[in-house]
């Protein structure tokens, strides 16, 4: 679209609207091509966006804020009634699912606490694990600083193949029991936070829905 | 930008923009100078500067210029006490924006 058809189709466009308005409206967007020049002729053009946005943006000045198109009219009009039926049926909808909540009270009482034992049951699971871990990690450390200085001592007093045996062994254990901090530290860094985390979304989702049917 | 810009808003800026030439100004150049500051498309202005006009804060006038008319917007008498009016408000409501901002008490 170049600058005479984007300024013909605007006229068209402002028919409507009087005739004052009309000229003046057109002077302007005249004049606006003229300053700006041949150059930016169509980048204007493509800012302006279409003639009928800027003829839209005129009659909205021109005929107040309530000022809209017959067919946006209709549409909005369509949606509030669509929105009234939508709450009605909401409602209705509301109301069943809280007589049911209440009358199958006895059935569904068991499985909640049920639900709820196991949740606690793996929490406390997942904390006895990370504990056990952090005890073998510990026993190792220790273990294997002992056994170190046990292969030592007897490689010094006379029995160096035993020693060199027992030290190995105490420094295997020392590197079991460092791999294992890292193990702890990861668990603790990711794993802990994660859980803390999915219980506290899954209780938010909970009482939201709970929230929401009410 | 983050912050919408309401009709009073725009209407205030127009009116700086169009004081500070004393002479008058264009609505090509106007609507490059708002620009600068405002994220605001092109066909936004015509409808604003046609409103300030109808509100007597601006006179159009034509000028002849490179054998076409050109035609220029000057703030009237009302336009510039409607103008300080507004950088009144604007200061008050900004400087308490501000502060909420930079967590001081409101006075």
């Amino acid at each position: 679209m170049n600058r005479e058809e984007f300024l013909r189709q605007l006229e068209q466009l402002l028919r409507d609207i009087p005739e004052s308005e009309r000229r003046e409206a057109m002077e302007y967007y005249q004049n606006y091509f003229e300053d700006a020049g041949p150059e930016r002729e169509a980048e204007i053009i493509e800012e302006l966006g279409s003639p009928y946005e800027v003829a839209e943006s005129i009659k909205k000045d021109l005929f107040g804020e309530n000022y809209m198109r017959e067919d946006v009219i209709k549409k909005k009009a369509g949606q509030n009634y669509d929105d009234g039926q939508q709450r009605q049926n909401n409602t209705t909808r509301n109301i069943l699912i809280a007589v049911i909540v209440v009358l199958t009270f006895p059935f569904w009482v068991g499985i909640v606490a049920g639900a709820f034992g196991i949740l606690v049951g793996a929490i406390v699971c997942i904390f006895a694990l990370v504990v056990a871990l952090i005890a073998i990690v510990g026993a190792f450390f220790i273990a294997g600083f002992v056994m170190a200085g046990i292969g030592i001592v007897k490689m010094l007093t006379g029995f160096p193949a035993v020693g060199m045996i027992l030290l190995a062994i105490g420094m295997f254990m020392l590197a079991a029991s460092l791999l294992g901090l890292l193990a702890v530290v990861w668990i603790g860094m990711s794993i802990v936070p994660w859980v803390v985390r999915s219980i506290v979304n899954l209780c938010r989702k909970i009482f939201q829905k709970r929230g929401a049917a009410i | 930008m983050a912050f919408s810009i309401g009709a009073a808003l725009l209407d205030a800026i127009v009116l700086a923009v169009v004081s500070k030439k004393e002479e008058g100004t264009y609505g090509y150049k106007i609507t490059q100078d708002v620009r600068k500051a405002i994220d605001i498309s092109e066909s936004t202005l015509y409808p604003v500067l046609r409103r300030l006009q109808k509100n007597q804060y601006l006179v159009v006038y034509d000028v002849e210029c490179g054998g076409r008319n050109r035609r220029y917007y000057r703030l009237t008498k009302d336009g510039a006490v409607k103008l300080e009016d507004y950088k009144h408000e604007w200061a008050d409501y900004s400087t308490k924006i501000s502060q909420i901002f930079s967590g001081e008490e409101l006075t």
